[in-house]
């Protein structure tokens, strides 16, 4: 799926609009995890780091809210194994480019559960399984 | 043949029906290599009923408990419940079923032998395999305590699971369906059943995890 560059600046304030719902799981705010029973999220921007490894994938990107703050935001995936099967690897991302992610929120700080991972329109895709 | 002859035959036949009820083409088609994923088939859950005291364990779950960040295995369920890739391999009154995720090895005696009366809880737990007709029958009882998933859904000693598995044919490959029922008295109010759909895939191998320590 490719996103035009309006699209994915729309996207960050969905994803400010969306995380507006989590504290109303306030009985839950000690799980450091995700809720996945929330509306999916989605989030874009610029990746600072990303780590190739096991258990998890993680991408961290900074993004750039409707004030013009930056804020740092954890891209969880899943396994590195699953995506070297799908075709990636530790070149797959790289600092600088941009990404757009949809999953599910962290219960607490700027963390996506990712159900699909886009880079550079399309550069790379991945989507769970 | 002389009486007591068949005696001794009909006791083994007996014996063979009771102990061997394998199919070996289903045998063979479990043990054909490495199944993967392809999701769930619409009765997995992410919501659990949970006790009043199983609340409060979730609750109060935190994430330096959670072994996966120190790549320890954290035991049944949670060792299928990644969807890892999986393979089967049947030698004597042993089942092995390897899973890629975090490379665990887990052992499923399949001689009808009873359970110890001191065995200890562990935390793949004790399983013993059976079939009825071609669908294989496993149940564990024995695992020690933790959590079903990485979110802090808790397990007990008390948890039993019992999962099945069915191989099919479908769109011209085969698939394993597994259904797994976790019971827990102690956390959840009813019985919790999954389903999962695996495929084979011949062109895999389950790869080495080199699990790195996840700091947060």
């Amino acid at each position: 799926m490719r996103m035009s560059v309006l699209a994915r600046i729309a996207a960050v304030p969905i994803f400010l609009a969306a995380s507006a719902v989590v504290p109303a799981q306030a009985h839950h705010s000690s799980v450091p995890w995700y809720d996945l029973n929330a509306d999916q999220i989605t989030v874009t921007g610029v990746v600072r780091e990303f780590q190739f490894i096991n258990p998890h994938v993680y991408i961290i990107i900074d993004v750039t809210g409707a004030e013009g703050q930056v804020e740092e935001w954890r891209l969880e995936s899943t396994s590195r194994n699953r995506m070297m099967r799908a075709g990636w690897n530790e070149d797959s991302v790289k600092p600088g480019q941009t990404v757009t992610a949809t999953g599910f929120p962290a219960w607490k700080g700027n963390g996506v559960d990712t159900e699909e991972i886009i880079v550079d329109d399309g550069a790379m895709v991945w989507k769970r399984q | 043949m002389g009486r007591p002859a068949c005696i001794v035959f009909a006791v083994c036949l007996t014996h063979v029906q009771l102990g061997a009820l394998a199919n070996p083409q289903v045998i063979g088609k479990l043990e054909a290599g490495v199944w993967t994923s392809v999701g769930g088939l619409g009765t997995s859950t992410r919501e659990y009923p949970l006790t009043e005291s199983g609340r409060q364990r979730f609750e109060s779950f935190r994430l330096d408990r959670d072994p996966s960040l120190q790549c320890i295995p954290p035991g049944m369920p949670r060792g299928f419940s990644p969807r890892s890739p999986m393979d089967f391999s049947f030698e004597g009154d042993t089942l092995t079923i390897r899973y890629e995720t975090m490379d665990v090895v887990r052992t499923i005696l399949m001689d009808g032998a009873p359970l110890p009366p001191d065995a200890p809880h562990t935390p793949n737990g004790h399983s013993i395999g059976q079939w009825t007709g071609d669908t294989l029958v496993i149940d564990t009882t024995h695992l020690s305590a933790g959590e079903v998933n990485r979110n802090g859904i808790p397990k007990s000693e008390r948890m039993i699971i019992r999962e099945t598995y069915d191989v099919e044919d479908r769109n011209g490959g085969m698939v394993v369906i597994i259904r797994m029922t976790l019971t827990d008295p102690e956390n959840f109010t009813e019985p919790v059943t999954q389903t999962e759909m695996f495929e084979y895939r011949p062109d895999w191998e389950l790869l080495p995890f080199e699990c790195h320590v996840t700091e947060y």
